[in-house]
């Protein structure tokens, strides 16, 4: 079947099975591998993605669900260069990444989240990425990075 | 997975409920898919000759929140996302803003409903407990009506429900609370979050009012079907909110459950666990 859908600000019209899933249509049929499989049921979040501003596991949206939406995966996240954006420097710099595979669903979380609030709780932190597992860091890193990031962002909406 | 699979997206209820009269048998709803594309992955949906999926999950009709003077009323697509955020959930039914603050994770939140955790019926789903006490009612809309069912006869058993396959769970309605209610609900889970419930207890009291159903009791994961705790809540009524005659009621529940049960693997730790939180919860109450 056809779905039209946004993918990272781009529209795209593509073909796919009427059973496959949102991952395997932004995976395997448009080449984005940045979203990763990690369990197949919704569980450990490495699928997440962002479909009309909401983090939702992309493992368990019926491509075909995706019809007429905006989805935004790792690879639309990005500095205005193009590069890492502050969140993703902070995620470097605070050593939130270490095999990495967690990493595009935990950068999406913290976007999510910072999108509805700039100025979370370490404990609201915690709670918003609790899809999230990494197996790995033990958090408290990732926790950290997104916190920094949260206080700089409203340092940056202060000055302006 | 099945060839010739098809995913269909009628734009209305009506079309929906039309398409579903004639093809009852071998097509199935999909909402916000956080079961069915387990069901799917696994092939364990009920019909093995499954044709495809009505995707009702852009249909306007099943969202939203409506209050009159007597009733609230949720539409059956509102994800748990929507019941833990709208600020009108908290305000008529915060022991459901609550319950759906501790579903799944920010990610199944945003797609999960509540029509879907009901019709699901699983015996740990977490809706059910806070609608059982807030009396509930689903309303099931096919192309000949609209049939209303209390919670309690919706469930028939684990897993199945009383919905005909040509019908779709359109919305969830209780009266609305009055102002002078207390409540309480507690899930326990192997996990603080993203982890299905082992326990869960939900509790409201009607302050003001003296009748049987002042105060309503139930608990979720512990019995195959859900229920109210009848036995506690009369124990309640008639010895009243002491110390004493709570941990009474908590006792009274935790026999209850262990009689409607039987003795399971779990019930070493799931009994003397939910007397403990009926008790806490019961404080909560006063």
């Amino acid at each position: 079947m056809r779905i039209d859908l946004r993918v990272n600000g781009t529209y795209m019209s593509v073909d796919v099975a009427a059973d496959s899933r949102l991952l395997d249509v932004l995976r395997n049929t448009l080449g984005l591998t940045g979203t990763k499989e990690g369990c197949g049921v919704g569980e450990c979040g490495a699928c997440s993605v962002l479909m009309d501003n909401r983090l939702v596991n992309s493992c368990l949206v019926l491509a075909a669900q995706a019809q007429g939406r905006e989805i935004v995966t790792i690879e639309g996240i990005h500095g205005v260069d193009g590069g890492l954006n502050d969140l993703q420097q902070a995620f470097i710099e605070y050593g939130a990444v270490q095999c990495g595979f967690c990493s595009p669903g935990m950068v999406l979380a913290g976007e999510a989240l910072l999108a509805i609030n700039p100025n979370p709780t370490r404990v609201e932190i915690r709670e918003y990425i609790a899809g999230n597992l990494c197996r790995c860091t033990g958090y408290q890193q990732i926790v950290d990075a997104i916190e920094a990031t949260a206080a700089q962002r409203r340092k940056k909406e202060q000055l302006l | 997975m099945i060839h010739s699979f098809q995913v269909i997206r009628p734009r209305s209820l009506k079309e929906a409920l039309e398409f579903l009269s004639e093809r009852r048998t071998t097509w199935r709803i999909i909402a916000g898919g956080t079961d069915l594309m387990l069901f799917l992955r696994n092939s364990q949906l009920n019909d093995p000759l499954l044709e495809g999926l009505v995707d009702i999950s852009d249909l306007e009709e099943l969202r939203g929140f409506e209050t009159t003077t007597t009733t609230f009323c949720m539409g059956a697509m509102s994800t748990f996302a929507d019941l833990s955020l709208s600020p009108i959930v908290s305000q008529e039914a915060p022991l459901l803003a609550e319950m759906a603050r501790w579903m799944g994770s920010t990610q199944i939140r945003n797609r999960a409903t509540i029509g879907g955790n009901l019709v699901n019926a699983a015996t740990c789903a977490d809706s059910v407990p806070p609608l059982l006490v807030l009396s509930a009612q689903v309303s099931l809309s096919s192309i000949r009506g609209v049939r209303i069912l209390p919670i309690d006869e919706f469930i028939l058993e684990p897993g199945r429900t009383a919905i005909r396959p040509e019908e779709i769970l359109t919305s969830v309605s209780f009266d609305r609370i009055p102002e002078d209610t207390s409540w309480g609900y507690v899930k326990l889970g192997r996990r603080k979050s993203a982890s299905i419930s082992r326990v869960s207890v939900a509790a409201i009291r009607f302050k003001s009012e003296t009748s049987d159903s002042a105060v309503r009791l139930a608990a979720g994961a512990v019995t195959p079907l859900p229920s109210r705790l009848r036995k506690a809540e009369q124990s309640l009524l008639r010895n009243g909110w002491t110390s004493a005659s709570m941990l009474q009621a908590a006792t009274a529940a935790r026999n209850e459950v262990a009689s409607i049960a039987g003795n399971r693997w779990s019930s070493d730790y799931k009994l003397p666990v939910l007397e403990n939180l009926v008790r806490q919860t019961l404080n909560k109450l006063i």
